[in-house]
């Protein structure tokens, strides 16, 4: 139509599209953090120990508790997201595999059922108890529950990108960027652990960290090429820089720290802190993503 | 009065209940019941909506038969520029009648009332038009909102529209984050996601939808989706040979990142003036290869872990 016209702002322009995910905030955030580092600590550690058992099954005493414990955890933000926890159950009326979020409730409920004897092996290591369990059968155990940890990892970043939220749903490497970064959640949290420890798990540890920052970063580019365009429409681009500047900064102290220094504790908390804060930055910041208001003359749709 | 009809109903409860089925009893029994595969209705002709937008007068009967008959709660008064002053589709408003006022920006100033003449006002070129569209969930033929649902709340029904059972949704936003629309909404009120259910319990009684039954000039139109579509194409061109160039339908056929809805619309513009995307695109269309590059990105990273730790295991 032509310029002189007028339409009331441009009609509904502003209202094409979906209503906001009402997946925003802090509960969120740290549901899709704790979900991750829980995974990848138990993937981690189970992965490595399975290749190299003499140096990093005695890892997995602290390894196993602790993934189950921030796994639980997690569910139970998922609840508390609920509002009303009894509705939880309604997720076991069917099982629908191409539907991320039933995939992930069964996964993720499986997994954790069977991590109990695990976890509850670790525990009882730790006490100086573990015959009470016969040997193989924590490891049988934990064998299943890592064929249930890949459905449980995916189906997260798969949660967002098959929604109609801008930003998600442009994003097509999600659940790849979110499972590898799991993996290098729990390589930082396990060499810091190996690190107090004082045990070899941590050379091992240490050594993976760089491969898999990098891998982490190249995934990262190939996921972010997907949110720019909305990011750009969302977000200042000083704030946009700056953002991906203490993403890549801490990803490349982190290479340096592990270059440069040997595998102390310290060292390897710094490694843990420079790993783990921007993971927790990087998933709050594409959660509020569709949630913020477009920039001004940039209000509608395309 | 109105005590004794409430002391009443209580005492209609409290009776004992009729005859029904048996409660399972044990475990086994509930487990067994629980697997039972329970055949559903018997499917029937598609039906739908067809809304032509050149005829809808901005009265909202459609509005207020919705809220009427579905119960739908009422909403605080907005007042906002125009007539709308229901601002959205949301859980407490199933249907949302539009105005966009297309007008000269500066209209000449009217002749004084002496000098009207109606004859020569009704043949003088139009200054612009009302667009007015009453607007509604879409029932689509491949429902994001179905297909993300978790538990099973959203379903096809068997006159193939798609509606929301609340007693089993979970309210956990994966409908309202994936309708490509804005129509489903989660109820600030009980949590659960709402949404226009076309009337499943008239449907069920061979009655016609509250909206299309209370449109007083068919702008809702309600029948088997093919003879609707068939209709619409036939106004579609009747209104071109009217003048009006760009009248065109949204929504009745399948394109290439979208299923054909089974509530689609006569539009008298482009599809963005009515807050409706001229491409919409199902985020489903994706999600093979979402899992796809998920299990790549985390194979690679098992994998680099795994080679380090061989080395140095060996």
């Amino acid at each position: 139509m032509s310029g002189s016209r007028t339409r009331q702002a441009g009609g509904y322009r502003d209202q094409v599209g979906a209503h906001p995910s009402p997946w925003e905030g802090a509960v969120p955030a740290l549901d899709v953090f704790l979900h991750d580092l829980g995974l990848g600590v138990f993937v981690a550690a189970t992965v490595a120990a399975l290749v190299a058992p003499a140096v990093m099954a005695p890892l997995l005493r602290v390894a196993w508790p602790l993934s189950a414990t921030i796994v639980a955890l997690d569910m139970l933000l998922l609840l508390v997201d609920l509002g009303d926890w009894t509705r939880f159950f309604h997720m076991f009326r069917v099982f629908k595999p191409t539907t991320p979020m039933s995939l992930g409730v069964w996964a993720l409920s499986g997994f954790l059922g069977v991590m109990a004897v695990p976890a509850a092996w670790g525990v009882l290591s730790l006490l100086g108890r573990s015959s009470l369990l016969p040997g193989s059968f924590p490891w049988t155990v934990a064998a299943l529950a890592l064929l249930l940890a890949m459905p449980a990892t995916l189906y997260k970043g798969a949660v967002f990108s098959v929604t109609s939220q801008p930003g998600w749903r442009d994003a097509r490497w999600t659940a790849g960027y979110f499972a590898a970064s799991s993996v290098l959640f729990g390589v930082a949290v396990l060499g810091t652990i190996s690190g107090f420890a004082r045990t070899p798990a941590a050379h091992l540890m240490w050594r993976a960290v760089s491969p898999l920052v990098l891998l982490d970063t190249a995934l990262l580019a190939a996921w972010s090429t997907g949110l720019s365009r909305e990011m750009t429409r969302r977000m200042p681009r000083r704030e946009i820089a700056w953002f991906w500047m203490t993403q890549l900064g801490s990803r490349a102290a982190a290479v340096l720290v592990t270059l440069l220094a040997p595998p102390s504790a310290t060292a390897f908390g710094v490694v843990a802190l420079l790993i783990l804060f921007p993971g927790y930055s990087l998933r709050s910041a594409f959660l509020r993503l569709p949630h913020l208001p477009r920039l001004a003359g940039l209000a509608t749709e395309p | 009065m109105a005590n004794s009809q409430t002391v009443r109903e209580i005492e209609v409860a409290a009776l004992a209940p009729a005859a029904g089925p048996e409660r399972p009893r044990g475990l086994l029994e509930l487990v067994r019941q629980g697997l039972a595969r329970v055949e559903g209705p018997e499917m029937q002709t598609a039906v739908g909506l067809f809304t032509d937008v050149s005829l809808c007068i901005g009265c909202k009967a459609c509005e207020v038969a919705c809220k009427e008959w579905n119960l739908v709660p009422s909403n605080a008064p907005e007042w906002r520029a125009g007539y709308d002053n229901t601002g959205s589709l949301s859980a407490t408003s199933w249907r949302h009648v539009k105005f966009v006022e297309d007008f000269a920006a500066s209209l000449p100033p009217p002749p004084p009332v002496a000098d009207l003449d109606v004859l020569a006002l009704l043949a003088e070129p139009k200054q612009g038009q009302w667009h007015i569209m009453s607007d509604s969930c879409k029932h689509c033929v491949e429902a994001p909102c179905n297909l993300a649902c978790p538990t099973g709340a959203m379903i096809h029904t068997e006159f193939s529209t798609v509606i929301v059972q609340p007693d089993v949704c979970t309210g956990c936003g994966s409908c309202t984050s994936a309708c490509p629309f804005g129509v489903v909404a989660q109820s600030p009120i009980d949590g659960h996601a709402h949404k226009c259910v076309l009337c499943y319990d008239r449907l069920r009684d061979d009655l016609h939808p509250a909206c299309a039954k209370a449109c007083p000039t068919q702008s809702i139109r309600f029948g088997p989706v093919d003879e609707l579509r068939a209709v619409a194409r036939e106004r579609v061109t009747a209104l071109h040979a009217r003048g009006f160039g760009a009248a065109r339908l949204w929504g009745a056929e399948r394109t290439e990142s979208y299923s054909e809805v089974n509530a689609f619309y006569l539009l008298l513009d482009e599809p963005e003036i009515y807050g409706l995307p001229s491409h919409p695109v199902n985020p489903w269309v994706h999600v093979r290869g979402d899992y796809l590059r998920g299990a790549v990105g985390f194979l690679a990273a098992l994998l680099t872990l795994a080679v380090f730790a061989w080395r140095l295991g060996s």
